[in-house]
């Protein structure tokens, strides 16, 4: 199997994993899954490094999602 | 059933689009928080396949078609006698070119050969005087100057072209386009400070990404020489006097796309098994 279907099979195991374990754990909060989600990308990213047709836009966008929960935690903290 | 060569890209986007309408079902409808996750997580995943290019040619056949294309050059080297180590030059057109010394123990027969447009002086050379003792050049090899063969120097960038064999500042080469020239135009375009920066990164998508020779590998540069380390080199070719003369195809293509980013010729110095999985070439910056 070449290291970009081994990328995409080890991203899907680990998000599955990740929304049954937080769910069994009762996690109401979004942000935390998609904190996650994009921590397992990058990883993945990282380890494999899978080719890419383009530019990687759900990585982009993952990182982005991650600022805007980072940015709003700590206004949260700072702001009350 | 037969499956579309695209259909993994097909299957990405069907994730997507289902991941999102799961998502937006869940979180506005159900109020549903882990399968609004389940949701985004198969967007994720369809996105990621969906950006996943495909190989239209499988590695193996890649590799297989490049150590074909050293067989001509075997039997080119071994009729003409060439046995110095050669010189991988980039040229102006972003194609690298092997320049090879026609020094001692070339074929007396070279310079009858020669095309018209050089030299008939070989009295210099001592291309007369044919000598196949191997060992005795390969001896010459290894001397102090990485960059040296037997008196011969590296040949300028813009060394002419004419024909089999041309004759540049009173020494003759072989000129040959190594299977990595062809390569070569697969890599984004000469980029200054982009080629400077990353050697590893451009040999690594030569000979692991586009040919498929290796798993892995690390480049380290040290002054004038270039040190490759790679992991599991698939290719069995370049036995006897090509690997001798442009190296092994693996060093090969390292050379030549390390020509071609640093622009500047490179000489293949030594290759070296180590522990059977891996390789270490050295390079010279010539």
């Amino acid at each position: 199997m070449d290291k970009n279907s081994l990328s995409n099979l080890t991203l899907a195991s680990f998000v599955a994993a990740t929304v049954w374990a937080l769910a069994a754990l009762k996690e109401a909060r979004i942000d935390v899954y998609i904190s996650m989600f994009t921590l397992e990308y990058f990883v993945c990213l990282a380890v494999f490094r899978p080719r890419r047709r383009f530019f990687d836009l759900p990585a982009a966008a993952l990182f982005g999602a991650f600022a805007v929960i980072v940015s709003l935690r700590v206004i949260e903290v700072l702001y009350g | 059933m037969r499956l579309e060569p695209q259909s993994p890209h097909v299957l990405g986007y069907a994730f997507v689009a289902f991941g999102a309408a799961v998502a937006a079902f869940f979180w506005f409808i159900m109020d549903n928080v882990p399968l609004t996750a389940l949701g985004i997580g198969m967007a994720v995943v369809g996105s990621s396949l969906a950006i996943t290019p495909l190989s239209p040619v499988p590695s193996a056949t890649v590799r297989r078609m490049l150590e074909g294309s050293l067989l001509n050059i075997e039997a080119l080297l071994e009729e003409l006698g060439a046995s110095l180590k050669g010189y991988y030059v980039p040229k102006a057109d972003g194609s690298v070119q092997v320049y090879v010394p026609m020094g001692k123990g070339s074929a007396a027969s070279v310079a009858g050969s020669a095309s018209a447009s050089t030299s008939a002086n070989s009295g210099s050379n001592g291309n007369g005087n044919a000598d196949a003792d191997d060992d005795a050049s390969a001896n010459a090899n290894s001397g102090a100057d990485d960059c040296s063969n037997s008196g011969s120097s590296a040949p300028p960038l813009d060394a002419p072209v004419d024909g089999l064999i041309t004759k540049v500042g009173g020494m003759q080469y072989l000129v040959i386009f190594p299977p990595a020239s062809a390569l070569m135009k697969n890599l984004p375009p000469d980029d200054d400070q982009a080629g400077a920066a990353d050697l590893e990164g451009a040999i690594s998508e030569a000979v692991v990404e586009e040919a498929g020779l290796a798993d892995s590998l690390r480049v380290t540069e040290s002054g004038q020489s270039v040190t490759v380390e790679m992991s599991s080199p698939k290719s069995k070719a370049g036995a006897g006097r090509v690997r001798h003369v442009m190296g092994s195809l693996e060093a090969g293509i390292a050379a030549a796309v390390a020509a071609r980013a640093r622009g500047r010729a490179v000489r293949v110095v030594s290759e070296e098994d180590v522990k059977g999985r891996k390789r270490k070439v050295t390079l010279a910056l010539c």
